[in-house]
């Protein structure tokens, strides 16, 4: 029942930070398997959804840290290998544009793509933000303003 | 194109058909299935025969002989009795053995006072070697 009522914004969530299906299909699966595993120590007091959203983001940035340690990627090459995927994956749709603002966003640093995503696709609010990633709300509001300077100004340059 | 705005949000990421439909029933088998199989009769023989075989050559190399013995500490290792009797029956003269050596005269000395020392005082190696044939 948690699984159908979270998968998708688990999995999209997910999938614009790995940008590959076969890696989101996995992480999807692990943070379904971690929450089935602590769901004991969820608190009340936090939201499920935001506690689900935690877990799913740390999985993300630990999978991207591992990927660039495990082929000594610099974060240059990670980059390009998934602005890669976003132009040839054949389960990658969207016009020209919307795949240009994907690579945009792909040159942010991991945090920032994260904050960004967040707000941007799924539109939360700073402060269920705030829970999720841990950071102030100051500084949340600072690097997605920053953030979207520097989609805009990518998306103007190429 | 500048502006995030002019910019209209659609998910551009797909999944193969059926994939969420199948998702709740992979992640569900992932979790009734038990953690750690049962391991088969061979490979627990396997690996504890692998265990007792790196420990006795760890043991081995441990306990066993330290190194390889030198010629000299072999040769020290023989009975000054026994190397003249193995000289008696071979034929070899003394002064062959010295004339090949490279020693000095102070090591010849000490050598001849070794060599003495095992016979009465009077008698010197020549005779001994002739009393023994």
């Amino acid at each position: 029942m948690l699984v159908r009522t979270y998968q998708k914004r688990v999995y999209y969530l997910i999938r614009k930070m790995v940008i590959d299906h076969d890696d989101a299909d996995d992480l999807t699966q692990e943070v379904f398997i971690k929450i089935h595993r602590h769901i004991n120590n969820f608190r009340e007091d936090a939201q499920l959804f935001t506690w689900i959203y935690r877990i799913a983001t740390n999985e993300c940035l630990s999978f991207l840290q591992r990927k660039k340690r495990r082929f000594f990627l610099p974060i240059g090459d990670l980059v390009e290998e998934l602005s890669s995927k976003v132009d040839n994956s054949p389960l990658v749709s969207g016009d020209e544009i919307q795949k240009k603002l994907q690579k945009a966003i792909l040159q942010l640093p991991e945090k920032q793509r994260l904050v960004f995503n967040l707000k941007y696709f799924d539109d939360l609010p700073y402060e269920q933000m705030a829970e999720i990633t841990g950071t102030s709300i100051g500084a949340l509001k600072a690097s997605y303003h920053h953030a979207v300077k520097k989609i805009e100004e990518y998306l103007e340059n190429h | 194109m500048k502006d995030l705005n002019d910019i209209p949000k659609k998910e551009i990421f797909e999944v193969p058909d059926g994939y969420f439909e199948h998702l709740p029933q992979v992640i569900q088998s992932r979790i009734t299935k038990p953690k750690k199989q049962e391991r088969p009769y061979l490979q627990v023989v396997v690996r504890y025969a692998l265990a007792i075989v790196i420990a006795f050559v760890v043991l081995w190399l441990w306990f066993g002989p330290s190194k390889q013995q030198t010629a000299e500490e072999l040769l020290a290792g023989v009975q000054a009795e026994e190397l003249i009797q193995y000289l008696n029956e071979t034929g070899v003269e003394l002064d062959d053995i010295f004339s090949s050596l490279e020693i000095d005269e102070v090591e010849v000395d000490r050598i001849e006072e070794e060599v003495f020392g095992l016979f009465p005082e009077e008698t010197t190696l020549d005779e001994h070697i002739l009393q023994q044939l």
